[in-house]
């Protein structure tokens, strides 16, 4: 069970929780178990063809997975998953 | 400890609750000129986090706001303001007055113009945001490698795809916290010394009461500091519009 940090402007959709402990021996298979927990994440990461948006960036233990394998990016037990996106202030 | 600036000072985007918490250090530190480019105007309800702004000046523009403070605070600093919005149109006449920009600004249009605009001109960028209990700060040195654009590659479209304060709100003192950061290395870079976020993503947390950095390198198919930049001065508008 790998640990994934929800960023702030996504808690919305995992009821206020910033870590999700969650299973999947890829990062996309971890982004799955998120979207089937929480419904509507997946599409906020990744765009209609599966790929992670260009606005969003993924690390699995600091390592970007761009430069890694990207979603076929293996996880261990223990691993820890950080969604990055992009964000800009405004209005409350 | 104070920073004395006797060069071309800071040019600071935006005049929100980014802009203020690192006016405000900034000219505490004694740093100076200090010149503030926003065309917003003060609201009663974003006064939880625009510390230097008064709901006496609500309907004003911001910078007038600001400035006034300021120099009623600090008088020696000197504080240029400037009621327009940082764009493409004036983004290299401004840039070509300061020695280090700090992004205060609340659209991601502006950070990506204002990251695109100081690696083209050679000016170190503080970058931060923040949104809701939380928020980030990174540093682009000059020229890049890496910048903003390295880590996130595109600005999204629409720009309601990205995650945003006006989703989710954005907690007062949070943005305060990250632009005394941004004022930190700002002075940090007037004194001489090597950028302390540069090639750091840094990420403020406050309900977990972290701060952690996570480290990012150049990206070599960077479109506008990569090996093959397909970015210049010319298409900064059509880049981020």
């Amino acid at each position: 069970m790998a640990t994934v940090r929800i960023p702030t402007p996504l808690r919305k959709l995992t009821n206020g929780k910033e870590e999700i402990v969650t299973a999947g021996a890829t990062v996309g298979e971890l982004i799955a178990s998120l979207e089937a927990q929480f419904p509507g994440i997946k599409e906020r990461i990744c765009d209609d063809a599966g790929k992670v948006r260009r606005f969003v960036n993924i690390f699995a233990n600091d390592e970007d997975i761009r430069f890694l394998q990207n979603l076929d990016t293996p996880v261990k037990d223990s691993d820890e998953i950080s969604i990055v996106p992009a964000i800009a202030g405004g209005l409350f | 400890m104070t920073t004395e600036s006797t060069g071309a000072g800071v040019l600071l985007i935006g005049a929100g609750g980014l802009g203020c918490g690192t006016a405000l250090a900034l000219a505490a530190a004694g740093i100076s000129p200090l010149t503030v480019v926003d065309d917003d105007h003060v609201e009663e309800s974003n006064l939880h986090r625009q510390v230097l702004l008064s709901a006496k000046d609500a309907g004003r523009p911001k910078v007038l706001a600001l400035a006034e403070t300021l120099g009623e605070r600090f008088p020696s600093v000197k504080v240029r303001p400037i009621a327009q919005r940082f764009d493409a149109a004036n983004a290299v006449r401004l840039l070509e007055d300061c020695d280090v920009v700090v992004d205060g600004s609340d659209n991601l249009a502006t950070k990506f113009l204002a990251n695109d605009a100081c690696v083209l001109a050679g000016k170190p960028l503080v970058h931060a945001a923040a949104v809701g209990t939380g928020g980030q700060l990174l540093t682009v040195p000059r020229g890049g490698r890496p910048c903003y654009r390295c880590l996130f590659e595109e600005l999204p479209a629409p720009e309601a795809d990205a995650p945003s304060c006006s989703e989710v709100g954005v907690l007062g003192p949070v943005p305060g916290v990250l632009g005394a950061l941004q004022a930190c290395e700002a002075a940090r870079i007037l004194r001489g010394e090597s950028p302390a976020f540069a090639g750091r993503l840094i990420r403020y947390d406050s309900p977990l009461m972290t701060m952690g950095a996570i480290r990012f390198r150049a990206n070599p198919s960077c479109r506008v500091c990569g090996t093959h930049p397909s970015i210049t001065a010319a298409s900064l508008e059509e880049c981020v519009s």
